[in-house]
């Protein structure tokens, strides 16, 4: 291992924003602060985005690792101790600077701040510490920070740094204990949902102190979230949401992220993945986790154990909808909120357009339209005033054919890797190219 | 069967209320009226009636208030953004909207109506509107100049320099900055510790806006070679960079360039 001295801040700069480019989460959200009035800085809850890199990510916070020197050895990660990558470490100093700079300049909602492991877990979150602890006090930074906490750390050190930040993470890596054990020996579950566990706690106590006292300080205001590689080890996404629908329920967390595996290291205990990261598949985890945590969706109900993944055509409420054919049509002048949001093509927003507008007169399709509801999605799963859209049959295999005849079927997030990506799983039920009678029916119904 | 009767108002907020001052006080009938902004109308119909508005501050402040009183901030912040678009049609629709809240009962639920053409596109208008807004919140980039002024300068298709005023000025308290619109000639400018103002570009020392500071150049070099390496080349997808942040707004945002 060569570490540099003397490094410029550039070259430090691009290591270290190059090593933690695969840490997913670069929300700013969760938090409202209002300036001081006089030190640089606030926070809007609903997050911000200042940039979009090349591959169409976000770019909300100055995502750095302090170093990206490990003691560790996680097969999946680029920075593993047994990897011949160029080593650097920022000092405190620096990133501070950095992030006033950028931040000033309106490049960025703040830092996001993890580390290689140096000497030790909480070493090195003493180090990171150190550097908000400098960055709130002496630089009176008011804006977002997110740090990772390194699991094994101290928990009087997680409670101290906890009062300074905005947001934490612990980083569950794999889906499951055993997968941890194989690619990350270093590490443990146990370990992992040990802090997760603590920040869940002190979050929930400090909430009650602030209810009493109005000025007592805060403790992780922008909540804990976290994230896991997809596609590394073989796990089902029944399991994985499954997984990701605990961590909601039992540790509150705001967000689970979900990263497709991106093949950096030769190692045989890694999956080749031949068609590229599968991004398909990352993106039917996000769409299932809204699915969890906005549409009253339960994880039994998308997937079962004779079921354990997505399909691959279409999306999870799509497809649950046609597997549950006997509760549509849905009457769109009648039914409650909750049944409304779970007909494809109508989100949160227009549901709540539709309960609100329809107090004052009955809605017809152009009226549900214009609130927003995707009518081309939807069409085959509602009535307005009684009647249907067109003549549409409410039949499995019709409605799946007109549905992948849609432009849109292939999202714009995976469109340029996905029809590589389909031939390696082997569960897609439909031909997606309709039958040239069937064609013709469809464009009769829609007369 | 009557004429039509045409308002010509300036592209402006206080413009359009004004307008909608005058028809009222004329009491012509309403379903003969319209309100047009003037400066997007070449085709003069004919039959119609044209009537050019003159902005008075206090008409316009008479409406606002008004509406405030009778509609409630969350109803009269769409009007207020609506009216603030780049759309041809902005006057009619605020105008008819405004008329069917005077006689609506729950004019605080306003918005919600829409089912109704008019209040529909109020709607749309004041969301695009936002949404400029939001976009511009994170896209906006400074330039720290050699008088430590911060300045940056944007091109949006809506007026909108006023709404994120604001934010920044919550944001950089201690700072001298402007934001400049380039389309329309107005910015807005912040003194240190002060409230922002919006002033007439003309007014602007084009020359000291190009003295970058010298520390500029060493920041800008940083956050171009950290949008580089922070993307992963495995997932490029410059379609889906397109689609989240447009070429508009790429024209004046300095990682691409």
């Amino acid at each position: 291992m060569i570490i540099q001295e003397n490094m410029s801040v550039m070259e430090k700069l691009e290591i270290l924003s190059d090593a933690a480019k695969y840490d997913v989460a670069c929300t700013s959200s969760g938090v409202d602060r209002k300036g001081d009035g006089i030190h640089m800085g606030n926070s809007v809850a609903s997050g911000i985005c200042h940039s979009f890199s090349a591959d169409g990510r976000c770019i909300s916070l100055l995502k750095i690792l302090f170093t990206n020197e490990c003691i560790f050895d996680c097969k999946y990660c680029i920075n593993r101790s047994s990897n011949d990558v160029k080593r650097a470490s920022f000092t405190p100093d620096e990133v501070c600077e950095l992030t006033m700079g950028f931040y000033r300049r309106n490049y960025i909602e703040g830092l996001f701040l993890s580390s290689g492991i140096l000497e030790s877990p909480n070493f090195t979150l003493d180090l990171i510490y150190q550097t908000i602890f400098k960055l709130r006090t002496q630089y009176h930074f008011n804006g977002y920070i997110h740090v990772k906490v390194i699991p094994g750390a101290e928990s009087e050190l997680i409670n101290k740094l906890g009062f300074l930040v905005d947001r934490m993470s612990v980083n569950l890596e794999l889906p499951t204990a055993d997968s941890l054990k194989m690619l990350a020996p270093h590490k443990s579950r146990k370990n992992i949902l040990k802090p997760m566990r603590q920040i869940q706690t002190n979050i929930i106590h400090n909430k009650n102190e602030l209810m009493v006292y109005k000025k007592a300080p805060s403790f992780v205001p922008a909540g804990q979230s976290t994230q896991m590689i997809i596609g590394a080890t073989p796990e089902s996404d029944y399991q994985i949401v499954s997984v990701a629908e605990n961590l909601y329920n039992k540790f509150n967390l705001k967000r689970v992220f979900y990263s497709a595996f991106i093949h950096v290291n030769e190692d045989a205990l890694l999956p080749a993945l031949p068609g590229g990261p599968p991004l398909l598949r990352e993106h039917r985890l996000y769409q299932a986790d809204w699915l969890l945590r906005f549409y009253g969706f339960k994880a039994d109900e998308l997937l079962s154990e004779s079921r354990p993944n997505f399909n691959i055509m279409l999306d999870p409420k799509c497809d649950w909808a046609l597997r549950h054919l006997e509760n549509f049509p849905v009457e769109i002048n009648k039914a409650d909120y909750f049944t409304l949001l779970r007909v494809p093509g109508i989100g949160n927003k227009s549901a709540q357009r539709i309960v609100k507008a329809r107090l004052q007169a009955a809605l017809d399709f152009e009226d549900i339209k214009r609130m927003g509801v995707v009518l081309k999605r939807a069409l085959y799963f509602i009535s307005c005033k009684g009647r249907m859209m067109y003549r549409t049959k409410i039949e499995e295999d019709y409605i799946t054919r007109n549905l992948l005849n849609l432009k849109e079927r292939i999202p714009i997030e995976v469109s340029q890797t996905s029809f590589k990506q389909m031939s390696l799983f082997d569960d897609v039920r439909f031909n997606p190219q309709p039958e040239t009678l069937d064609h013709v029916q469809s464009l009769y119904g829609q007369m | 069967m009557m004429n039509k009767r045409i308002y010509l108002c300036e592209d402006s907020v206080e413009s359009i209320f004004t307008g909608v001052y005058n028809a009222w006080e004329d009491r012509y009938p309403k379903e003969f009226v319209e309100l047009s902004v003037n400066s997007y109308e070449s085709n003069y119909e004919l039959f119609s009636e044209y009537i050019n508005v003159v902005t008075d501050f206090d008409k316009a402040n008479r409406v606002a208030k008004t509406l405030e009183l009778k509609f409630g901030n969350e109803v009269y912040t769409s009007i207020y953004q609506a009216a603030l678009s780049n759309a041809k049609d902005k006057a009619q629709a605020v105008f008819k909207t405004i008329n069917i809240g005077l006689k609506s009962k729950r004019p605080r639920q306003l918005m919600e109506n829409l089912q109704d053409k008019h209040i529909c596109r109020v709607f749309e208008l004041s969301r695009a509107v936002f949404n400029e807004r939001s976009h511009l919140l994170g896209f906006v980039r400074f330039k720290e100049l050699n008088s430590q002024v911060l300045c940056s300068v944007i091109e949006p298709k809506n007026n909108v320099v006023m709404l994120i005023a604001p934010h920044f000025a919550d944001r950089l308290p201690g700072e001298k900055w402007m934001i400049y619109d380039k389309g329309r000639n107005i910015a807005v400018i912040h003194e240190k510790g002060e409230q922002w103002g919006v002033i007439k570009s003309e007014k602007l020392n084009f020359e000291m806006l190009k003295q970058m500071s010298d520390s500029e150049k060493l920041f800008e070099a940083w956050w171009k070679g950290f949008c580089e390496s922070i993307s992963i080349k495995e997932r490029k997808n410059i379609k889906l960079q397109k689609q989240n942040l447009p070429l508009r707004f790429q024209e004046n945002m300095v990682e691409f360039h």
